[in-house]
């Protein structure tokens, strides 16, 4: 495991002048684009606003995707895997860690959010201290924005899918992830032919395995620990994450 | 199907830097021609085979083919390629220029269909 450290992008409610995120690398002239450091997303969130950066920023969490678009002063659009617009960042802000970076992707034809940041920041700190789910328009996938007066023709942008993670112990047992799909099955087995083959070959224990299909792939990899990480994604889904947590 | 046909498409893949060499494992898991140094006896590769079928395998969903499969080892990767009638196994250095890897292989596992064609073209059945 790299000594990378995990900011936690939940803590603290919103309120306080949030502090420049600090950044590994830091870029010449862009601000950041790098991992960001013990920073939160309600941080970033602050940070980027005042800086009415025009950013995406990708959020990542135990296998969810989520990202952030940030334009002239407010967060106008937000996705996941299964929301968009203003429960897509609830959504993420509600995560328990993770990891945002800014990103290049496109941006989408249509923006989802409409209400000020502020807003959308203070209903997901009250509904969190009220133990209640928040009151944020939610904008399935794939469909026509619910009030045109307030969101209009909101079209979502194209979004990977959730990336499916599982981490098993060396003796096959599920620490984290996926329990109940075929995914820590197929990677115990496979790790274990994999490991047969490179012994077959005089080779060292398997260390990753890839597995692509057309609109799938799969990464298999083994820690410093031995417990063995694997995922299922979409090829449009960055698996860069993970792969970086076995080096 | 030729034996000679078979050998001619996997020889060069061994042009590529680091490439080590490479088998073609049947669909039944059997070791069908093999372009390997002598260090791995054939005993070796018919131990390997059916595993490395079976791995491609392990994936499958039904719905969709596999592109490949790439197992990385310290110092070594085994790349596994499925093919007409069988895969590809290929063994090579870990620093071994991965592009130029997937496009020799995408040419091996051609001539290696055309060989297996079993209407027998007229190249194949030379």
């Amino acid at each position: 495991m790299s000594d990378r450290t995990r900011p936690n992008p939940f803590p603290p409610p919103p309120g306080s002048k949030p502090e420049p995120p600090r950044t590994q690398t830091p870029v010449q002239g862009s601000g950041f684009a790098a991992r960001l450091q013990d920073a939160s997303l309600w941080d970033l969130i602050q940070f980027e606003c005042m800086r009415r950066s025009r950013r995406i920023v990708r959020v990542s969490s135990r296998g969810l995707l989520g990202y952030v678009f940030f334009r002239d002063g407010d967060v106008v659009h937000a996705t996941t895997g299964r929301q968009n617009g203003e429960a897509a960042l609830g959504e993420m802000l509600n995560w328990q860690d993770g990891v945002f970076e800014t990103w290049t992707g496109t941006w989408p034809d249509r923006e989802t959010i409409n209400t000020p940041w502020q807003q959308v920041l203070l209903e997901v700190a009250q509904a969190k201290d009220e133990h209640r789910p928040p009151k944020l328009l939610s904008l399935p996938r794939e469909s026509k924005p619910a009030s045109p007066a307030h969101v209009v023709s909101i079209q979502p942008p194209p979004l990977p899918p959730p990336v499916q993670t599982v981490t098993l112990s060396p003796e096959g047992r599920v620490i984290r992830g996926s329990a109940g799909s075929d995914l820590p099955e197929a990677a115990a087995y496979a790790v274990g032919l994999a490991d047969l083959v490179g012994e077959c070959l005089g080779l060292d224990g398997m260390r990753t395995l890839e597995a692509e299909f057309e609109t799938a792939h799969y990464f298999v990899g083994r820690t410093s620990e031995g417990n063995v990480v694997a995922a299922r994604a979409s090829q449009l889904s960055d698996l860069d994450a993970i792969k970086k947590e076995l080096k | 199907m030729t034996a000679p046909a078979i050998q001619a498409a996997l020889a060069p893949l061994r042009d590529l830097p680091q490439v080590q060499g490479c088998f073609v494992v049947s669909e039944m898991g059997r070791l069908l021609a093999r372009d390997m140094s002598a260090l791995f006896g054939d005993d070796v590769l018919a131990e390997v085979a059916p595993r490395a079928l079976r791995l491609c395998e392990t994936f499958s969903n039904g719905h969709e083919e596999l592109r490949g499969c790439t197992l990385k080892f310290a110092s070594h990767l085994v790349l596994l390629r499925p093919m007409r009638d069988g895969v590809l196994c290929v063994l090579a250095s870990s620093d071994v220029n991965v592009l130029a890897l997937r496009m020799g292989v995408n040419l091996t596992v051609r001539r290696l269909n055309h060989a297996l064609d079993p209407s027998g073209s007229p190249s194949a059945a030379v």
